[in-house]
Order: C-alpha cells, then structure tokens, then sequence
C-alpha cells in the first residue's frame, strides 16, 4: 500500500485554514492532481461540511466522500500531535481504498501558536495566521510560526483596518524563520494562493511549479 | 510482578498511549446534551452501569478469553465474536480504530509473533482489531497478567469517560478524580467476576446507551467521534 503525501494545516481559529484550503485545492484540481480533505474540529461538521459543498457537490473537484469530517474531544493539537491515531487510521483507509490520491490535507482544529504536526501524520507542516490578529505575528514566535514548513499571512486587505503593519509582520517573519518560507494572502481576492500551491507542487508533489 | 511488568502495564494505561480513546465518550456527550446526565452523580451511576452491563460481561470476558488463549484460530474466533456484538456504527468503527492502532503501535516495540499475525490479520482484513481482542494480545504480548490486564481496561475506559465529562463542562477535576476513586471497588469486583467466563457467557444490556450512541452518530455538532 503506497503512502499517499501528506500536508498538515495548522493556525489559530478563524485564520483563514479552511478558506485556504477552498481555495488552493481547485489550483491542484486543475493540475490533475487528486486530493483528499481530512477536517479536524471541535465541532466535527462544520467545516468538513462547507468543503464539500464548495468543493466536492458544486464544483465537482472531487468525491464527496473524500472530505472527511473528525471530532477531536476539544483537542485539536491532540488528535495532530499527541495521539494521531485516529487521523492515521483514517489515511491508512483512504490509501487502500483510493490509491489513486496524491494528496492528503489535514485541516487541524482553530488551535494555539504552539500547533505542530506529528511527522507521522504530516510531511509537510503549513501554519497560518491572519493580520486581523495584529502585527505582533509572527514577532510572538510560537512553535507554529518557527517550525513549520511554509508560513501563510493571511487576510492581508485588513490590515489598515485593523492597524497592523505588514512591513513589521514581513520583517519579523523573516528575522524568526531564516531562510525558511512565508507568503502573504487574502483568500478572499486569491492573492498569493497560487504561491502557496506552488510550494505545494514543488516541496510535496516535487512537480515543476509551472503547469 | 517485576517492576518491569508493572512498568508494561503503566504505559499501556498511560492516558497519552496513542489509541485515539480521547476522543471517545460512549454517548455521554449526547446523554449531557439532552440532560440525561448533568452531575457528578449521575456520572458515576452511568460508569457503573456500562462496566457492570457491558464491559465486565462483555468485554472483559472477551478480553480474558483472548489473553488465555494459545490459538490463533481461537483469537480470530473471539474477534469476530465481539465485533458481531457491536450494535452502534460508530462505537464499532472507533473500537477498531483504536484496536488497530493499540497493536501496530505495540508491536513497533514488542516482539511477539502472535502479535504480528494479529496485525497482519487486521491490515488483511481477517480480522476487525476490535479494541477489547486487540487489547488482550498486547496485554499477553507484554507478558501482563490477564487479572491486571482487566483492570487496565476498566480503568482505560473510566479515565477516558471522565475525561470527556470534564471536557463537556458536565464535572470539575476534582469531581472527576473522586468518581474514578469512588468506582475502584466496582471495577475490582467487575474483574473477579469476567475473570474464568468462557466466551460463550458473554452477555450485554445497556439500551440507554446504545440508543444515545446511535443518537450522536446522527447528531451534526458534536465534540466527540462517539
């Protein structure tokens, strides 16, 4: 049984984790790749249930099974970090049953700056914050912002409105992460979504990031 | 028991031994949801009734039976057994989640060929890794005593459930602590009496339960996969 890639999206509540995913799955679905949705929450259909009718029922872009609602007993990092069980369990019946896949996203519930990914569980680590939090993101740090693999800002058109400087929030990112990644984007207009499938093609996918 | 075997028997009670158990609540979310249960009290009579309707008659002889038993065939007797008495879907897919991930993960440390066929038997689909049956092969794997192993079980599922309640806002953490205290007699007692059954006295009556259970399967905001 081939063990179909993985990606782990992590960030606090109401960052934009699901919106992202909404809006980066269509860009891989138009590559040819197949994706699988694994939502984990606190209130376990919610967000599971949106994707599908975005993605799956009204676009077409994939099964409707293949977005799969998990409760997580009010622990998101929990069911990510901790004891990944029962997310693993529930990719190990995706890969038998849709060898086909290329991909698996795991949405962790809205959680803290500390969210990490087992490396069982994810290969690639994606943490995102938006700018309505203020601009003391990423310079806060948290294991979340230092370690994952790419680093999304979203939400950046409320930046004015709530008084946040992206120029603080950028050179702290970078000062924090090194050379490692960050994109800024607002879900809402697709800026920068096509960055963070790119990095996804290329750092997960290892395809060229030019269709 | 060695220190060793009591140390066996501590990481597989550990509440972060990873088999996804946290996630549980054997239907006491909806039962505090539509205020079947809402104390401490009330909590514990609940536990009491599941370990002394269900687990102890059930589970645990089931558990007992496989831990005893020299067999393969017999051990792929008794899972299929106990996956058959699974009347809710979704205690009955997590019970096997759980079951398959107790194993994998305890072989990963543990040599044991019966082990191994029993996790090659649950990738193969012969066999459905029910938590109880998969619980009693790490358990013999590890060398723990069927008695302790019973415990441990109990003492899984009451840690587990208490801590759902406490998460649901139903109890505080001291009243957790004093119902798990308070149902230690019933759970030594519950392990004397499934401890010589044979499988075919198993036996299970808890309808409130198990309706509530299938209630949550249907329920669309829910904290919990049970």
């Amino acid at each position: 049984m081939a063990r179909i890639p993985r990606i782990g999206i992590g960030g606090p509540v109401g960052s934009g984790k699901s919106m992202l995913i909404e809006r980066v799955v269509p860009l891989l679905a138009a590559r040819g790749y197949s994706v699988s949705i694994i939502s984990n929450d606190v209130i376990s259909k919610e967000d599971a249930d949106r994707m599908r009718e975005n993605l799956a029922t009204r676009k077409g872009l994939l099964p409707e099974n293949l977005v799969i609602g998990l409760a997580t007993g009010g622990c998101p990092h929990t069911a990510v970090r901790e004891d990944p069980s029962m997310n693993i369990s529930v990719i190990e019946e995706l890969e038998e049953r849709h060898p086909e896949l290329d991909l698996v996203i795991i949405e962790s519930g809205g959680d803290n700056i500390t969210t990490t990914f087992s490396p069982r569980l994810a290969d690639y680590f994606i943490y995102i914050i938006d700018v309505a939090g203020g601009d003391k993101y990423p310079r806060k740090g948290g294991l979340g912002i230092e370690s994952c693999d790419l680093l999304v800002i979203n939400k950046t058109d409320l930046a004015p409105l709530v008084g946040a400087s992206l120029e603080t929030m950028r050179d702290d990112a970078q000062r924090i992460r090194g050379e490692r990644p960050f994109v800024f984007v607002n879900c809402m207009t697709d800026e920068g979504v096509g960055a963070v499938a790119g990095r996804i093609i290329h750092d997960v996918l290892f395809d060229s990031e030019e269709a | 028991m060695s220190t060793e075997a009591d140390l066996h028997m501590m990481q597989l009670s550990d509440s972060m031994f990873p088999t996804g158990l946290f996630a549980a609540s054997g239907g006491i979310e909806t039962m505090f949801l539509k205020k079947k249960i809402t104390t401490s009290r009330e909590l514990r009579e609940f536990l009491g009734a599941v370990i002394t309707r269900q687990l102890g008659p059930c589970e645990c002889v089931m558990l007992a039976n496989v831990h005893r038993c020299q067999g393969r065939d017999e051990i792929a007797e008794l899972d299929s057994m106990c996956h058959s008495m699974r009347a809710n879907k979704e205690v009955r897919e997590a019970s096997c989640r759980s079951g398959g991930q107790l194993a994998r993960c305890v072989a990963g440390f543990v040599t044991s060929d019966t082990l191994d066929w029993y996790c090659s038997m649950i990738v193969s689909k012969k066999a459905s890794g029910e938590y109880p049956v998969s619980f009693g092969v790490c358990c013999s794997a590890m060398g723990i005593k069927t008695e302790r192993a019973l415990a441990m079980f109990l003492y899984g599922y009451l840690a587990s459930s208490v801590g759902a309640a406490l998460r649901l806002g139903m109890i505080d953490h001291m009243e957790g602590q004093e119902v798990i205290h308070a149902l230690k007699p019933l759970i030594s007692e519950t392990v004397s009496e499934s401890l010589k059954k044979p499988a075919s006295e198993a036996w299970q009556f808890v309808p409130q339960a198990e309706i509530y259970q299938m209630v949550h399967e249907g329920t669309d905001a829910k904290m919990f996969i049970t």
